[in-house]
């Protein structure tokens, strides 16, 4: 497979979550061994689809200017830095359905978290955009990328009730993943 | 005694049009619309766009009223799924506990779960304006360390870390669904209330977590 560039798993800094603590908060989100079993088998169903899933998710980044704001600066996106994130974009789907969320995983989620940012937002793409991404629109992208990929999910034949396990499934693994990313937005000691 | 007889017609109107969860005895520290609620720092222009951002639209407002009806009397029953949850979460139960012996303070439970039972009905009637948002700020205090336990003058700890706050969006949302299911509504109505009860949440999840935030990053 060729390297996607920028992309660091288990080598980056750890993440100042504990194991414990991702695991009190999987509990809070309901998050069961059944969705892991779900959402690897998401991971099938969406192998050979991430391309069109990221067609869709940036079509809809790019027809909203508030969002499209954050890849670039002064009203004009950089074509380049939006290339470079779609690549690992991709792989963050097949992660997070195949990964186990073990350290070397919470440690990528806490990178991501810092690649939104200031602390490391542009750096990797030595990108010409906005330095942060804010919180708000983080916790929002939750919804879309979650309604959306019902479509694709249920494009390999799947009855409608493993669909929708799927579903519920990936709808936990986002939330739980951006919950993640907020970290370095919070004030110390309140996340 | 025509006068007085306008201002209670008047006061009749009032009363009529005043939204229904104002109708209900109002719970204690419930101070929705009220000038004790200090302005969001957040515009209606900075709402919309966000609401944008959740594919937050029209259709929503409308299946969320459509909730209002089914949910009214069901409040109750709700809160009892969800404070069985909480109860058996010992990461959540903390956030209720006595900061002295760390056992769960009943009495903070209890006037909490009363205006608990508005918000369902708040968020179900949909009325995201002005002072709804004002509302969500002041929510969002009373979870961070500026209001936490003040409302109920309760002993408790001082602030429900920020990450359980969206984290709920999944059980309150995921809980609901078979109270939506229980009238009769069809399956299609039945999930898109439920697509426009997580949509809701989450916005207003994001909301509560303003106070939290470093400077200039919300």
């Amino acid at each position: 497979m060729e390297k996607i560039k920028g992309y660091t798993y288990g080598q980056v800094g750890a993440s100042p979550v504990s194991l414990a603590d991702l695991d009190l908060l999987k509990k809070t989100v309901l998050f069961s061994p059944d969705d892991e079993k779900h959402l690897k088998l998401a991971g099938e169903v969406l192998k050979d689809q991430t391309n069109e899933v990221l067609d869709l998710w940036y079509g809809f980044v790019g027809g909203n200017e508030h969002l499209v704001h954050y890849f670039g600066k002064g009203g004009k996106p950089d074509m380049e830095y939006l290339a470079a994130v779609r690549l690992r974009f991709g792989q963050w789907i097949m992660d997070l359905c195949n990964k186990p969320y073990d350290q070397d995983w919470l440690n990528y989620q806490h990178e991501i978290a810092l690649r939104h940012h200031s602390t490391k937002k542009n750096k990797t793409d030595n990108a010409n955009a906005v330095p942060i991404i804010h919180y708000r629109y983080l916790v929002a992208f939750i919804f879309p990328i979650t309604a959306t990929i019902k479509g694709f999910l249920s494009k390999k034949g799947h009855e409608t009730e493993t669909v929708e396990k799927m579903y519920a499934a990936w709808f936990k693994a986002v939330t739980l993943t951006v919950i993640l990313w907020t970290y370095p937005y919070i004030n110390k000691n309140e996340f | 005694m025509k006068a007085k007889i306008a201002i209670l017609f008047l006061i009749g109107i009032l009363y009529s049009t005043a939204n229904q969860a104002q109708q209900q005895k109002v719970p204690s520290g419930y101070t929705y619309g009220t000038s004790a609620i200090a302005k969001s720092p957040m515009s209606l222009e900075e709402l919309k766009l966000l609401q944008q951002s959740l594919l937050f639209g029209e259709d929503d407002i409308k299946y969320l009223k459509m909730s209002h009806d089914i949910l009214k009397d069901q409040t109750s029953d709700i809160l009892d799924v969800w404070y069985g949850f909480v109860a058996s979460t010992p990461q959540l139960v903390y956030f209720f506990g006595n900061k002295t012996t760390g056992k769960p303070d009943g009495e903070y439970l209890a006037m909490v779960r009363e205006r608990f039972a508005m918000w369902i009905l708040q968020t179900a009637e949909a009325n995201y304006d002005q002072k709804w948002l004002d509302y969500q700020y002041e929510i969002g205090l009373r979870h961070y360390s500026t209001k936490k336990n003040k409302t109920d003058n309760a002993n408790s700890v001082p602030i429900i870390n920020y990450r359980y706050i969206p984290a709920l969006t999944i059980p309150v949302t995921t809980t609901l669904k078979p109270f939506l299911a229980k009238k009769g509504a069809s399956a299609e109505d039945v999930d898109k209330m439920y697509n426009a009860w997580v949509k809701s949440v989450l916005l207003q999840s994001i909301l509560w977590g303003q106070p939290y935030m470093k400077k200039g990053e919300f």
